[in-house]
């Protein structure tokens, strides 16, 4: 009977053992696995969201993004477009055979583009990062003539916006347009938004153009653009006071 | 002649019941231990699988990464077009709304008036301020904003007009300011 007592104490210990080995192996196998399924998982994600992100770039035709960036950038700019706006007016004016004068330019600060300017839209508190240059110019000639400028004006590069508008009429607007002599001077808002600063994260998706955004992209090529003449070669005097010689 | 008198017949096969259960005890257990230390050999080469597996996708992962910063040009004329798009839709809008409006105003403007100015608005509430010749003009005005329906006004319509105030000066001129309010199209 002693010895049978022995034997069970042996199989208890050798139930407990077990049991303990098992718990001590089996949890960080356990564990181990459950994270590595957790890691695969994730990584399977990833690598999905990247294959899709790299077939959309890749699949992208690179001429014809140049384009729509150039002609972006003329539309609606990533600078101040002074240049560009006083050049683009007064041909366009030019064009309508109407005079172009009395500009009232209010550039807001010069050095910094980032910052929004001091008159704000609806729009530009929508968007932080659409910025406006407003200012004020006088067109005169045939009514006609002043409403096709307005007419063209929305489809001139860069983008603008009319904000006020006065005028002076001499004739009947309605019976004899063509004799109707107008002074205009037009209050114009141009819009201009810097672009991205960062490209964020690889894993960061990237969207294809919409049916829609592709529209809109037409309608920036139907976009009038004058080239703005800028001088390449110095201008003045170079040694104004002939000091050149005598050095 | 003695008959042989087996005392502990009960007792013994208690023992031997007891015997045979404790055997089984221990080959069960025995079976046991090995069908786990076979789990646990499945279980962690499943393990070591997955984490192969986690390496290849991982080696895959730096391969597309890649092959994105190669494209990161395109990505970036990409992103600055996305970017753009939004906020030129809206201007575009806003843009079709204010010209409507300045066409408007532009055909409903009678011989021999000066505007002094008016703010184009999205809502297309406006104030009209600026003087006609004489009263015959000044009604001539509110008889065709009354009847802006008639004009050609492809977005808008006049749907109230009120005189804020009128004066006459010393050349019979009318000085006015008008609100107007216009039903613009989406």
């Amino acid at each position: 009977m002693k010895k049978l007592v022995i034997r069970d104490k042996n199989i208890v210990s050798l139930a407990v053992i077990s049991a303990m080995v098992l718990l001590v192996v089996f949890g960080p196998i356990l564990t181990g696995l459950k994270s590595r399924i957790a890691t695969q998982k994730k990584l399977t994600t990833q690598l999905a969201a990247l294959e899709l992100k790299k077939e959309i770039l890749s699949g992208i035709d690179t001429t014809q993004i140049d384009e729509r960036v150039k002609k972006m950038e003329t539309v609606f700019p990533s600078k101040k477009p002074v240049v560009e706006l006083m050049s683009s007016l007064s041909k366009l004016a030019f064009l309508h055979g109407l005079s172009f004068g009395g500009i009232t330019l209010n550039p807001g600060e010069l050095g910094t583009e980032n910052k929004p300017s001091a008159i704000k839209t609806k729009k530009t508190a929508l968007n932080p990062d659409l910025q406006d240059l407003r200012f004020g110019f006088e067109v005169a000639g045939d009514l006609n003539k002043i409403s096709d400028f307005l007419k063209a004006l929305e489809n001139t590069a860069p983008l603008m916006r009319i904000e006020k508008v006065s005028l002076k009429i001499k004739g009947d607007p309605i019976l004899d347009r063509l004799s109707t002599s107008v002074a205009a001077m037009i209050d114009v808002a141009a819009y201009f938004q810097s672009p991205p600063k960062t490209l964020g994260s690889v894993g960061q998706p990237i969207g294809l153009l919409s049916k829609k955004q592709e529209t809109v992209l037409e309608r920036l090529f139907n976009f009038q653009t004058f080239e703005a003449v800028v001088p390449t070669a110095p201008v003045g005097q170079a040694d104004l006071f002939g000091q050149a010689g005598q050095l | 002649m003695m008959a042989e008198l087996n005392l502990y017949t009960k007792k013994i096969k208690i023992i031997n019941q007891r015997q045979k259960f404790k055997l089984a005890a221990v080959k069960g257990l025995v079976g046991l231990l090995i069908a786990a230390i076979g789990s646990m050999i499945g279980l962690s080469s499943y393990s070591l699988l997955k984490a192969k597996q986690n390496q290849i996708i991982d080696s895959k992962i730096q391969a597309t990464t890649k092959k994105i910063m190669e494209l990161s040009e395109v990505e970036g004329k990409q992103v600055y077009l996305l970017s753009k798009l939004k906020t030129f839709e809206d201007l575009i809008k806003s843009q079709a709304k204010h010209q409507a409006i300045t066409e408007t105003v532009f055909a409903i403007l009678p011989p021999g008036t000066n505007i002094k100015g008016f703010q184009v608005a999205e809502t297309g509430e406006i104030q009209l301020a600026g003087s006609v010749a004489d009263y015959a003009t000044f009604n001539e005005l509110l008889e065709r904003i009354r009847k802006t329906k008639d004009y050609r006004l492809p977005i808008v319509k006049a749907i109230a007009s009120r005189v804020n105030s009128t004066k006459t000066e010393k050349s019979n001129e009318v000085s006015f300011e008008i609100d107007l309010t216009m039903a613009v199209k989406e």
